[in-house]
């Protein structure tokens, strides 16, 4: 029998111990001696404020109720932990980089720091957790009244006696001492409590020893081991029919997302995690606490069931088994147990609820109506504590009143339930938010909005009995609209009311979030933020600053620092960052680069939608720049084409290479000829210019010159200058043709009359030396082409073959036909024909005949490369043919137009004849 | 500036794929229908299969992860980047 004289100095002196370990904790981490502080085990068991009292006691009252179904409770976030590298890791890293202090931060920050956002997000929170801290004080309340009072004749705890609410506002009242003290020693919400953490990692040990203790006590010393302690199990009690149906599916899935979106557990994993690879080892360590902590739930509920007599409360076996078997030390120590899970749990969430209430309910309206002086520096820094222990003892009032209001007769794991389902509604917000670029503000505040109301008419509402919901309205709805009714919404009856209820708000919720972001335009910080969230691991946060573009003073960024901050703080903080700029004793430059930097420093405070409304009342301009987020966005997208675009571009840079060295040889080539060209100009040029020189300066100089000399000379000038005229219009009409800017009027003409006359021209030319004979002819073939630069390819072709014709008996043989479509010319010689060698440049310029008789008449050297040019614009072709005898052979190749009967002589027009 | 470039590769990128199915796996085995399978009035050493099932898979769970965490260990201990807590 323990009396209450001895519980009180005990449970004093485990306080105390507490107390001890957290001023310590605290001491170390001053110092920078963090050690064990900061190792994962540490960190995992600080997670397991996940048990709370509901766990220590209710999960064997469950257990008792609904048979396994408790166990959905501890599988949902082992789950979660499991597949930490889904979305944990993912909240863990955007919580470090973006300084993150709480769930309602995490959730404004992604939404472009949006404020209603964040104040919507903890008055649910605020509604939610609420009866879950009542919850946590009237376990620790009653058991003190069980172990205190209740003798060993009549264990079967409360509901004997009312509550002891004098009990419950002591427990209330060093809850929020502990809390205050330790949990709100710094304005820096991103600063880890250190002292809290080592405490509820203590409590976290104290509550597994006691509740595997209480478990081997059943197994072990009240039922003859294992078997016989599962032996005292009804079928019913594990083998429930619908126990595996779908509250079984719907617990799973709400435990598992609470063991994110608790914003006690959100604070622990997420803003007071010091190292990311701590996930890690919590994956595997976490999981495993939960199932040796629920090893025993089973055995201790099938023997409080049979041993206990009936009527006993099921939420108290853990306490009242030890106790009606005599073992009061096993009863203190579950005591104990119990004690650290509520203490812990209320502390936790209270830190993490009160810095939500100041940073996102109390900090936008204080700075709305200016209730923080504007001048006084460290101003804002006082007001925020002051409010987060105000939050706190709110928090704490507001649990104590839910337990004063409610009945006494709801299970410990209905109240908890409904927590669990009112924080769930952030879970689209939150875990979209993190997949998801698209999703917006206006979805995200909807879908809550919706999903919260819905939540609390359903459940919530219901939960107060009846009290205060008349219970004529619970049956036939509201205004006896049944259509409303809470637990039969919309006639969808049936259902259990933890499903029915989860169903209709999760479902709107999720439902608004999508549609109402589809159909709004983000604006460009929401973009931003969102981009910065879903791509975390992608673009580093210093990728931030040249985003945001904005310009303010810095005289007035450090006023608005000392403000929130504090004198010393926000110096030591613009020191740093002269220091990191390069500027000693000076400011430091406002750049967007500090400027983020500080956005992020004030935010780890105040949150960031608060510090984004304070830093935007300093800055003049701001602008957010599309383009580059884009690119940040298109990154993902560039990461999965990355390695193709490589090999596209090796492959392109080989390509290019080879085009390269092509066009290099080209140019190379080029060059060469256009070297050559200029040369032989030049050489062309000042062989008749420097006979007209000369001979010019003779006509001058001497005076006596016999008229038939004078005569000579005069006509050697007048020869050299006729021949420099025809070279330099050669050479124009040259670089004319190259240029394809030479146009003549081309018409349909008969090629062979423009033979007939070229070969009339020549013959005059050169008297009759060279007989030119005409050998086979096509006949009345068109062409379309013109007719005199027909002529004078024609032209050129026949006298090139008769000037430098060394043969004795010199002849030129021209023969023309029309072969598949195309009016050929031949025009041979038997010269001394064309060396191997100098066949392949002979189109060229300059490239005069293989022999060059000097005589005044010869060629400008260009007569050839302007033939082929001729033939080319025309649209035929000039080449030489290789023969088998002695001289040389051109072919000029026109396509014909028409060609005449082949045996038809005659010189009708062509098309007259096409017509018969 | 692909993430690989800037953690040193890890032992195994299977290790990340298998972490990303486990939670799954536990999902399917842990939700009716499967579990209704084992919901049967049998028992293993005195211990009911739901019982032994349920927390097998479990402690199934808890292992798997603990190797997978082993597993995905970098190579070298890596400064995690923007973990440095902002004084």
């Amino acid at each position: 029998m323990l009396s209450a004289k001895l519980i009180l100095p005990v449970a004093l002196l485990y306080v105390a111990l507490l107390f001890g370990v957290a001023f310590v904790g605290d001491q170390r981490a001053r110092a920078g001696r963090l050690g064990w502080l900061q190792s994962p085990v540490v960190y995992t068991l600080s997670i397991s404020i996940y048990c709370s009292s509901w766990t220590f006691y209710g999960a064997v009252g469950h257990a008792a109720r609904s048979g396994l179904e408790f166990a959905t409770i501890y599988i949902g976030p082992s789950l979660v932990f499991v597949g930490w590298w889904v979305v944990l890791r993912k909240l863990v890293r955007i919580g470090h980089v973006h300084g993150v202090t709480s769930i309602a931060d995490m959730i404004s920050s992604r939404y472009g720091k949006s404020a209603p956002l964040a104040a919507l997000v903890t008055l649910v929170a605020v509604v939610a957790i609420a009866p879950y801290i009542a919850l946590q004080l009237r376990a620790v309340t009653t058991t003190f009244q069980v172990i205190g009072s209740a003798g060993p004749e009549d264990p079967s705890g409360l509901p004997s006696a009312a509550p002891d609410f004098r009990v419950a506002i002591w427990v209330a009242v060093g809850m929020a001492v502990f809390t205050i003290l330790f949990g709100t020693r710094n304005v820096d919400a991103k600063e880890q409590h250190h002292g809290v953490v080592a405490a509820i990692a203590l409590e976290a040990v104290v509550k597994l020893v006691a509740l595997v203790t209480v478990g081997a006590l059943v197994v072990f010393g009240l039922s003859d081991g294992i078997a016989d302690s599962f032996a005292r199990a009804t079928p019913e009690m594990l083998l429930t029919p619908d126990g595996f149906g779908e509250r079984w599916v719907a617990v799973t899935l709400l435990s598992a997302i609470a063991a994110v979106c608790l914003p006690r557990q959100f604070q622990i994993t997420v803003v007071e995690n010091a190292d990311e690879r701590h996930l890690r080892t919590a994956s595997w360590l976490f999981p495993l606490y939960l199932l040796l902590i629920t090893l025993f739930v089973v055995p201790i509920a099938a023997g409080g069931l049979s041993l206990l007599p009936k009527g006993s409360n099921p939420d108290m076996f853990v306490l009242t088994l030890p106790m009606w078997a005599g073992h009061n030390d096993i009863a203190l120590l579950a005591f104990l147990g119990g004690f650290s899970s509520a203490t812990s749990m209320v502390i936790v969430a209270c830190i993490a609820l009160s810095t939500m209430i100041s940073n996102h309910l109390v900090m936008p309206l204080a700075m709305r109506f200016k209730w923080v002086p504007q001048n006084a520096s460290g101003e804002v820094r006082r007001f925020l504590l002051v409010t987060r222990r105000c939050g706190i003892c709110v928090m704490l009032a507001l649990g104590f009143l839910y337990f004063r209001l409610s009945g006494t007769s709801d299970a410990l794991a209905s109240i908890g339930l409904i927590a669990f389902a009112g924080v769930a509604q952030f879970a689209p917000a939150l875990l979209g938010g993190l997949f998801w670029r698209g999703a917006n503000a206006g979805g995200a505040i909807a879908g809550l909005a919706a999903g919260s109301a819905l939540w609390a008419y359903t459940l919530v509402l219901p939960s107060f009995g009846g009290g205060v919901v008349p219970a004529e309205m619970m049956q036939n709805g509201p205004f006896g609209l049944t259509l409303l009714e809470p637990h039969a919404l919309f006639g969808l009856s049936g259902l259990d009311p933890l499903v029915h209820s989860l169903f209709w708000s999760l479902s709107t919720n999720t439902l608004l979030y999508v549609v109402v972001s589809l159909l709004r335009q983000p604006r460009p910080i929401e973009r931003l933020q969102s981009t910065l969230f879903v791509d975390v691991f992608r673009a580093p946060a210093e990728a931030t600053s040249g985003l945001i573009r904005r310009t303010a003073a810095a005289e007035d960024l450090s006023v608005l620092a000392q403000r929130i901050l504090g004198v010393e703080e926000a110096t030591r903080f613009f020191e740093r960052a002269a220091r990191d700029q390069g500027l000693e004793h000076a400011p430091p430059v406002a750049d967007d680069a500090f400027i983020s930097q500080l956005e992020r420093k004030l935010a780890s405070s105040i949150g960031a939608a608060s510090a984004r409304a304070v830093i935007s009342e300093a800055v003049a301009v701001e602008i957010i720049s599309l383009d580059d987020l884009m690119k940040i966005a298109d990154e993902t997208r560039r990461m999965a084409e990355h390695s193709r675009e490589l090999e596209e571009k090796s492959r392109q840079l080989e390509a290019a290479a080879t085009q390269l060295r092509d066009a290099n040889t080209r140019l190379t080539r080029l060059d060469q000829e256009k070297d050559d060209f200029l040369s032989q100009v030049s050489h062309e040029v000042r062989t008749p210019m420097t006979s007209i020189r000369s001979f010019s300066q003779i006509l001058l100089e001497t005076k006596a010159l016999e008229p038939a000399s004078a005569q000579r000379f005069v006509q050697i000038i007048h020869d050299e200058s006729v021949r420099l005229t025809r070279l330099l219009d050669s050479t124009l009409d040259l670089s004319l043709l190259e240029r394809g800017e030479a146009h003549w009027p081309r018409s349909r003409i008969d090629p062979e009359a423009a033979l007939e006359s070229s070969i009339r021209v020549c013959q005059g030319l050169d008297g009759m030396r060279v007989p030119l004979l005409s050998e086979a002819r096509a006949t009345g073939v068109a062409v379309e082409a013109n007719e005199d630069r027909l002529c004078q390819v024609f032209i050129n072709l026949i006298s090139n073959a008769i000037k430098y014709n060394t043969n004795g008996k010199p002849r030129v043989t021209i023969r023309s036909s029309v072969r598949d479509g195309l009016y050929e010319v031949l025009i041979s010689d038997n010269g001394p024909g064309i060396p191997l060698q100098e066949r392949s440049q002979i189109f060229s310029r300059f490239v005069r005949n293989w022999t060059r008789p000097r005589t005044v008449a010869s060629g400008s050297g260009l007569g050839l490369a302007i033939s082929w040019q001729i033939m080319r614009h025309l649209g035929g072709s000039l080449e030489f043919v290789t023969t088998e005898g002695p001289g040389a052979c051109f072919r000029v190749t026109l396509s014909a137009l028409a060609a005449m009967d082949r045996d038809t002589q005659g010189d009708a027009p062509a098309h007259e004849k096409g017509g018969r | 500036m692909t993430p690989e470039s800037q953690t040193p590769p890890e032992r195994s990128p299977r290790a990340r794929d298998a972490a990303r199915v486990l939670p799954l796996l536990g999902l399917f085995l842990l939700m009716p229908p499967v579990i209704t399978l084992f919901a049967v009035p049998l028992h293993v050493a005195g211990v009911p299969l739901i019982v032994v099932y349920l927390f097998g898979v479990w402690l199934a769970l808890v292992l798997g992860a603990a190797l997978l965490g082993r597993a995905m260990q970098p190579r070298a201990p890596t400064p995690p980047d923007g973990c440095s807590p902002p004084s």
